[in-house]
């Protein structure tokens, strides 16, 4: 357990980070690593030979989208909004999170998975495939298609060339 | 968008975790594998007793009966719900049920359930949906809570993933404290209305919306400073409203006033009486 634990507070940020990618909601990552974390300890002499972060990033991602199989969202449509604060500057960390937040809520799930994986978690798409059981030419065109939805968000590109500014 | 495009993208994303999230949450995760590791060992009991069972009651040469599927909570059909409301003291709170067109949800109020953990409460709505004639009557339930929510998460223990929109008093202006009493809420194209009425009018109509970020709609008319929060108007002849976010920017509220009497100016008034936080 001592082992256990310490590669649990070492890694839980990195952990709890990747989970948003996929919930977008810190309190549900917060929720979605503490379960997987759970399923993995008893799994812990033959995971931590291996190699641990990849392994726990690859549970999340599958538990997740076994946890939402259910396409309702419980979000609701709306008439009106207020338009977001103006741009002019550069943008905060928050809002930047926000503005993902929508763009990867709007993409579905094996998709928002598939993002995780090969963008935060560093999988190949060979790895990605076997980790979320899907197809090798799936991975690639869930991937195609993301970053083509991604690239098509007029707000994401502002921050991109922000970063590129940075 | 390149490969390292979009990993800067969402490095920078993440790169702020709320402070109170920084620290592995040891004690909740050694809770959660006691709790997963007496759920397999009760298990595995049960298929053993099955098991014997089956042995004592099977005839000789008969194919055995399939382990019974273990009895308990779990077996209670549950609906979704889609709102939680919390009140001021943080002690009551109402959820409604999920709307499902043309169905209705037949209620089981005796097999609700609230558990508590350290970062949130899972609040389960027992039911199932039915064939009906009326879809429109949201279905509620309020549960009275020992200790106040506090900072934890609430969630449906049905789906516990699944964002919901969390209506939390203490985000809205005092209503009661203006005069105006509340009337039965109401599924309008499946999203709740609160609404309050008072003598004199006008009568008022809440809702709340959990949002998808950086959404963009229409531009408000002007804005006021309504105690510590700033709300959006929107001037629409016989349908003026005022927006605002939630303190956790989670959840989008509009009040509404139908009255085509009640001018700009005299919106704005109704709503800088309001007693707001």
């Amino acid at each position: 357990m001592d082992d256990f634990e310490a590669y649990v507070s070492a890694a839980w940020p990195r952990l709890l980070r990747s989970a948003w990618l996929l919930t977008h909601d810190w309190h549900r990552a917060e929720d979605l690593v503490q379960t997987v974390l759970a399923r993995a300890y008893g799994r812990w002499p033959r995971i931590r030979d291996g190699a641990p972060g990849a392994y726990l990033r690859a549970m999340l991602a599958s538990t997740y989208l076994s946890w939402w199989r259910r396409r309702w969202r419980g979000e609701l449509p709306t008439e009106r909004l207020p338009e977001p604060p103006a741009g002019g500057g550069g943008l905060e960390r928050v809002e930047l999170r926000h503005l993902l937040a929508g763009a990867l809520a709007r993409l579905p799930r094996q998709q928002r998975a598939v993002l995780m994986l090969r963008f935060h978690g560093d999988f190949t798409e060979t790895d990605t495939a076997r980790a979320l059981g899907l197809k090798l030419g799936t991975v690639k065109s869930h991937t195609a298609r993301a970053l083509a939805a991604l690239r098509n968000d007029p707000q994401l590109l502002e921050l991109l060339s922000e970063g590129v500014r940075r | 968008m390149s490969h390292g495009q979009v990993t800067d993208l969402f490095a920078r994303a993440v790169a702020d975790v709320p402070p109170a999230l920084l620290t592995a949450p040891h004690a909740e995760i050694r809770r959660r594998i006691r709790r997963r590791r007496s759920i397999r060992s009760g298990a595995v009991v049960a298929a053993a007793l099955a098991l014997l069972a089956g042995f004592a009651a099977a005839p000789t040469g008969g194919a055995p009966d399939a382990p019974a599927a273990p009895t308990g909570r779990a077996g209670v059909p549950q609906v979704p719900w889609d709102v939680a409301r919390i009140d001021r003291t943080g002690t009551r709170i109402t959820v409604y049920a999920a709307p499902l067109p043309g169905k209705c949800v037949e209620r089981d109020p005796a097999d609700d359930r609230v558990e508590w953990a350290d970062n949130r409460i899972a609040l389960h709505l027992a039911g199932s949906y039915t064939g009906c004639g009326d879809d429109s009557q949201p279905v509620s339930r309020t549960f009275e809570l020992p200790q106040a929510v506090g900072g934890r998460g609430i969630v449906d223990g049905r789906e516990p993933l699944e964002p919901r929109v969390l209506v939390r008093a203490a985000d809205l202006p005092d209503l009661a404290a203006g005069g105006w009493t509340e009337l039965p809420a109401v599924r309008q194209h499946g999203v709740l209305a609160w609404r309050f009425t008072r003598s004199g009018g006008p009568d008022l109509a809440l809702r709340a919306y959990r949002l998808s970020a950086g959404v963009i709609l229409s531009e408000p008319d002007h804005t006021l400073r309504l105690g510590s929060r700033t709300a959006v108007v929107y001037d629409r002849p016989g349908d003026r409203s005022a927006g605002w976010w939630s303190d956790d920017h989670q959840t989008w509220y509009t009040i509404t006033v139908a009255d085509p009497a009640i001018g700009k100016s005299g919106f704005d008034a109704v709503l800088r009486d309001m007693t707001w936080t």
